[in-house]
């Protein structure tokens, strides 16, 4: 009796101290290549983001403790003027540059200034607000307005992201841009202590953060890993408390690393991209609408997902329910489109007859693929099933870099697969980078009027509803049109993360929340 | 042998080196994609026009929109004066990046030979002094064994044999011989392995039929003659002479290694300058892969040099004009 | 004559007995390429099976990630890489003799000159040379063959250039020179017949060069188009699935490991037999 009872005390006892933080350790994780830049206001790769974003601030941010919402960062809080169109922070006072110099208005000025500024290579943060911020102003030390050029719906979502980070006038005059590790002087829980070029960055915990009591932990560690088999050993041996990098691990490596620890969490969750397959819509055979429609209902999605990405991903769906909630089309709703239905006998066979139609003897050309994750899976399957339509690729594959340089140039026929990140989760961030007439990532270079028409209107929409209302009429136009960029699943992907790290909550994009302010070590 | 020899063969130098330059920089251009189209297309978030703009920004900041000419000598003038200019992705020179990889590229090669050299020459010698006999079958089963696996594949194996065996893994952080020795061998004796293990089979096949051949030659017979003990005459007589053909080849080896070592250093994470060069390929970054290139062959050059040096030192009876 | 060829055959088994592995090894490879078509039960690139099915009657091997059979792929397998690593290494050796031969012949400005072009190409990290040639050629299999052939040209030149040194300060070549005979037929008649046991040797040892070399393009992304079935591109898959599926790196794995296993054994008995001095293969 005694002993149960002592049991249970003893068990509460852990549990309580389970909730409360506990402060030291050092967390390690790893990057899946070398960053080589570290200028996050002009660079891409999510690894830069890896590598910096402990060290950096921004207005607001995406709330630690609940991913999906917005929550004040260097902006105490903030207002909106009646017509939408005019923003003013209220900045936090007496916060500090790692340097030790004080944070003021005019650096967040300078900062946006830089990735505003048209002939800036700003490919994120900047990238996205410029078709919608005027100016930035400053109206006191500790006050910034952003005027609008419209009342832009993803604004304060666009301010929270990860990329839109607030930098130190003084750092950017003294270096002229953020590449170096000298220049990492930010405003985040954690400095910038080392790093390694090739081999590992490290942070140490910043003692006067502008949150007291943050960060728990005293440093993070990051390895640069190449390469899944060196990766995965490196979990295996429990040298990285965490997998949260690209590509994901595979089913295969998962189960392996599951026989390996079982003090892991392993758990599927979005890659958040989408997987598309691109026509290019300037050259036959796909300035054909009716060859591009055979595509687009020739795929199986449903077998590219269970056996190209083992069962992680949601077929046909445009935007992932999980990353932008209502703002995607019903499922139930979309799995009823032809094309995204099954069986497949109907479509097939309607594709069939398209190709016929213009092709009787069936249709010969190359499919580009980049060699990178698992595309060159998908892109055998993809090959298998337009073969069944009459149309016939020969693999056409390309080392990384090559394969952006030919893609960009709009040098092939069809690519089999490219996923596209969304920058923001806001649904805007997939319609202006892959569907619009201009966007950088319409590889097919596919102009749509009605796609250019409903994305602004819903870029402007100020009610909520409406908006979702146009972007279920976009969705489905896109998923009833012979488009250029034919989409073919959401996709997932198996991490991994240490027991013993709490308080981790991946964010809706895996660019946002690398920062580890609020994860702590259990004993 | 003079110096005029030397003088020769450092003469020779030039027209190498200047061939392999223009070599490199002429394969870089052909290949699609210069750094400017990557780093603006891999993103791909700006509009097209945007797109074509920045292109054209990046490419006119890092001189890539002069003639290939121009920009060739202008790399050349650079590299006659000791600047090899600086890194297109790093921004920073690539003296230092050079700097930083080079000696730990040089220390994994040295630790390959030597390994090598430990194994393989006994194997040789056994094989050699037991010719025809189950010794020497196995020893030359065992020394064909280590080249018949991709170097990538043994060492993915190796990984995998020792977290599933000991549950451990060579460190992942790279710590320098003059740091630390211990921590750094611990992770350096791995790739040094597996490669070692891959260049041991050349190294037994030749220390094999050098021996096998010295054996049969007259001082040796001499020496038995004389009724020395079969081991002297194996270690003391055989074994020097036909060491140095051994040593010849495993010279070479060594400057090859340098280039070839690029699969080990991404397996184990050493960050060296085969994993760098890898990666300056693919990010384009000419000035970055026209140095180490340039490093790797003067290395290989001035190795071979040298074995021909010690060579002819050591061989009386050879002798350069 | 038959009689003739068995006796012979059995004399090679008894004084070289690895080497007479190495001829079977080296026999079933090149019966296994030719007869792909009709030994494997299915398709090299059909994925029409469950992913990773573990080996079965019906697949002796198991299935791959993409749900196709590994013995179908492993057989197909045999004649890609010999298709690859033969046509390579002949071309490549051929090439390099001629040249090496003809020029060291000749002496001159034409050695010298080629000579620094070998300097040249031998100075440059192979590896290197053969990641930049794939990226700047574009990925597929007749590239493979052109970036190995651009990698053992100029090492097979060199080696045999220095025999073909040797050779010529022979009496009898001095002897057919005495005698007024044109360089052209001294060098087809006598010079390259008498390079060719080392022209052969390096033949049979840069074969596993090749495959061992293409497999490491795989790796690295470079190699063969992935839907080939290429015991590298096999072998790189494999490794996403080491515990989980381990035969699909065990048999490509042991598929390569004979080959090169078989001529390395059968490469070092004819060099046993013609010349004890000759060096290592490229590496």
């Amino acid at each position: 009796m005694l002993a149960i009872v002592l049991a249970l005390a003893v068990s509460a006892a852990v549990a309580a101290a389970q909730d409360k933080p506990r402060y030291g350790g050092i967390l390690t994780w790893f990057d899946y290549g070398d960053p080589g830049r570290l200028d996050v206001h002009a660079e891409s790769p999510l690894v830069v983001q890896q590598a910096t974003a402990g060290v950096w601030s921004g207005l607001l941010h995406y709330d630690p403790d609940d991913p999906s919402k917005i929550a004040p960062d260097l902006a105490e809080r903030w207002t909106v003027s009646p017509d939408g169109k005019t923003y003013t922070f209220h900045l936090r006072k007496g916060v500090k540059w790692h340097d030790g110099q004080p944070f003021g208005a005019a650096d967040v000025k300078t900062s946006f200034d830089r990735m505003l500024n048209p002939d800036f290579k700003g490919p994120k943060c900047g990238a996205a607000l410029k078709p919608m911020v005027a100016s930035v102003e400053l109206v006191d030390p500790s006050t910034v307005q952003f005027r609008l050029k419209f009342a832009a719906a993803p604004f304060l979502g666009n301010i929270a992201s990860a990329w839109c980070r607030v930098a130190a006038k003084h750092v950017l005059e003294k270096y002229g841009d953020l590449n170096r590790p000298e220049a990492q002087i930010g405003t985040g829980p954690f400095k910038f202590k080392r790093y390694e070029r090739g081999n590992l960055i490290e942070w140490e915990k910043n003692p006067d953060y502008f949150v007291k009591g943050l960060p728990y932990l005293d440093g993070v560690r990051q390895y640069i890993l190449v390469g899944g088999p060196t990766q995965l050993a490196a979990a295996k041996a429990a040298r990285v408390m965490l997998w949260d990098t690209w590509p994901p691990m595979r089913k295969t490596q998962a189960e392996e690393l599951g026989r390996a620890r079982n003090d892991v969490d392993i758990y599927q969750a979005s890659v958040n991209s989408l997987w598309v397959l691109f026509l290019n819509s300037t050259k036959p055979p796909f300035d054909n609408p009716d060859l591009r429609r055979a595509v687009f209902l020739a795929l199986d999605r449903q077998e590219l997902v269970g056996k190209a990405l083992e069962g992680a991903g949601v077929p046909c769906a445009l935007l992932d329910p999980k990353l932008v909630g209502d703002f995607a089309l019903p499922l139930e709703e979309v799995q009823k489109l032809p094309g995204c239905r099954q069986p497949k006998d109907q479509d097939v066979a309607e594709a069939k007859r398209l190709v016929e139609k213009h092709h009787p003897n069936g249709l010969d050309l190359e499919v580009a693929i980049r060699i990178v994750g698992n595309y060159t899976d998908r892109a055998q399957l993809v090959l298998a099933q337009l073969r069944k339509v009459g149309i016939r690729g020969t693999l056409k594959s390309y080392e990384s870099a090559a394969g952006y340089a030919v893609f960009g140039k709009g040098d092939f026929t069809m690519i089999a697969a490219q996923d596209r990140a969304m920058d923001t989760p806001d649904p805007e961030s997939l319609f202006s980078v892959v569907y619009a007439t201009e966007a950088g990532s319409n590889y097919g270079r596919y102009p749509d009027a009605k796609v250019d028409d409903l994305a602004v209107r819903a870029l402007r929409e100020g009610n909520r509803d409406k908006r979702k209302q146009l972007y279920w009429e976009l969705q489905r136009h896109i998923l009833t049109s012979p488009m250029a960029s034919v989409p073919v699943a959401w996709v997932e992907g198996w991490y991994f993360k240490d027991k013993k790290l709490m308080n981790y909550k991946p964010a809706l994009t895996s660019y946002d929340n690398n920062t580890f302010m609020k994860v702590w070590l259990r004993e | 042998m003079g110096g005029r020899y030397v003088t020769r063969r450092l003469l020779l130098f030039v027209p190498t080196l200047l061939g392999a330059s223009i070599l490199i920089f002429v394969l870089l251009r052909l290949v699609p994609g210069d750094i400017a189209e990557i780093l603006v297309y891999q993103t791909g978030s700006e509009s097209s026009t945007v797109q074509q703009k920045q292109i054209r920004q990046i490419r006119a900041e890092l001189g890539l929109d002069r003639p290939v000419v121009v920009q060739y000598l202008d790399w050349l003038g650079g590299a006659l004066r000791g600047d090899f200019g600086q890194s297109y992705m790093q921004k920073r020179p690539v003296a230092e990046i050079l700097k930083e990889r080079v000696p730990r590229s040089l220390e994994l090669a040295f630790l390959t030979i030597l390994l090598a050299m430990v194994w393989a020459v006994p194997l040789g010698v056994v094989s050699a002094v037991r010719q025809n006999t189950w010794a020497d079958y196995l020893v030359r089963v065992l020394s064909i064994s280590g080249l018949s696996l991709p170097i990538f594949f043994s060492g993915v194996l190796v990984l995998y044999g020792l977290v599933r065996v000991f549950q451990w893994l060579p460190p992942l952080e790279f710590v320098s011989f003059t740091v630390n020795p211990l921590e750094n061998l611990k992770q350096l004796i791995w790739p040094a392995l597996v490669q070692a293990y891959y260049i041991s089979a050349p190294i037994t096949r030749l220390t094999r039929s050098q021996l096998l051949e010295v054996i049969r030659q007259d001082y040796v017979r001499t020496a038995r003659a004389k009724g020395l003990g079969e081991r002297a005459v194996v270690y003391r007589h055989a074994l020097a002479n036909s060491l140095l053909p051994v040593v010849t080849f495993v010279g070479w080896w060594g400057g090859r290694l340098l280039g070839g070592i690029v699969i080990v250093e991404i397996i184990f994470s050493v960050p060296g300058m085969g994993s760098a060069l890898a990666s300056a390929v693919s990010q384009r970054d000419y000035p970055t892969v026209q140095a180490m290139v340039f490093v790797m062959a003067l290395v290989f050059m001035t190795l071979n040099l040298a074995v021909d040096l010690l060579y002819a030192w050591l061989d009386p009876r050879i002798k350069y004009a | 004559m038959i009689r003739g060829v068995v006796r012979s055959l059995g004399r090679f088994t008894v004084r070289q007995p690895l080497g007479a592995v190495g001829a079977v090894l080296v026999l079933a490879l090149v019966a296994t390429a030719i007869l792909a078509p009709r030994l494997a039960p299915h398709g090299p690139k059909e994925a029409a099976f469950a992913p990773y099915l573990p080996p079965s009657a019906e697949f002796p091997l198991g299935t791959d990630q993409l749900g196709r059979d590994v013995l179908s792929r492993v057989i197909w397998g045999a004649r890609l890489s010999l298709y690859v690593a033969l046509v390579s290494v002949v071309s490549g050796v051929t090439l390099g003799w001629l040249w090496g031969v003809i020029t060291g012949y000749l002496g001159g400005v034409a050695d010298t000159a080629s000579q620094r072009i070998v300097d040249t190409l031998m100075a440059l990290p192979p590896i290197i040379l053969a990641l930049s040639l794939m990226a700047a050629l574009g990925q597929s299999v007749n590239n493979v063959i052109v970036a190995l052939v651009i990698l053992l040209t100029p090492t097979a030149s060199r080696t045999l250039r220095s025999v073909a040194l040797g050779v010529r300060e022979s009496p009898y070549i001095e002897a057919a020179r005495a005698v007024g005979c044109p360089q052209w037929r001294v060098i087809a008649l006598h010079v390259l017949p008498n390079t060719f046991a080392t022209y052969i040797v390096l033949v049979t040892v840069n074969i596993s060069y090749a495959i061992v070399v293409e497999a490491s393009l795989s790796f690295l992304g470079l190699g063969s188009p992935p839907d080939e079935p290429s015991w590298g591109a096999m072998l790189t898959a494999g490794t996403q699935a080491m515990e989980p599926a381990p035969w699909m790196f065990l048999f490509p794995g042991l598929a390569i490991s004979l080959t090169v296993f078989g001529l390395n054994l059968l490469g070092d008995a004819i060099r046993d037999l013609t010349d004890p001095r000759l060096r290592g293969g490229l590496g």
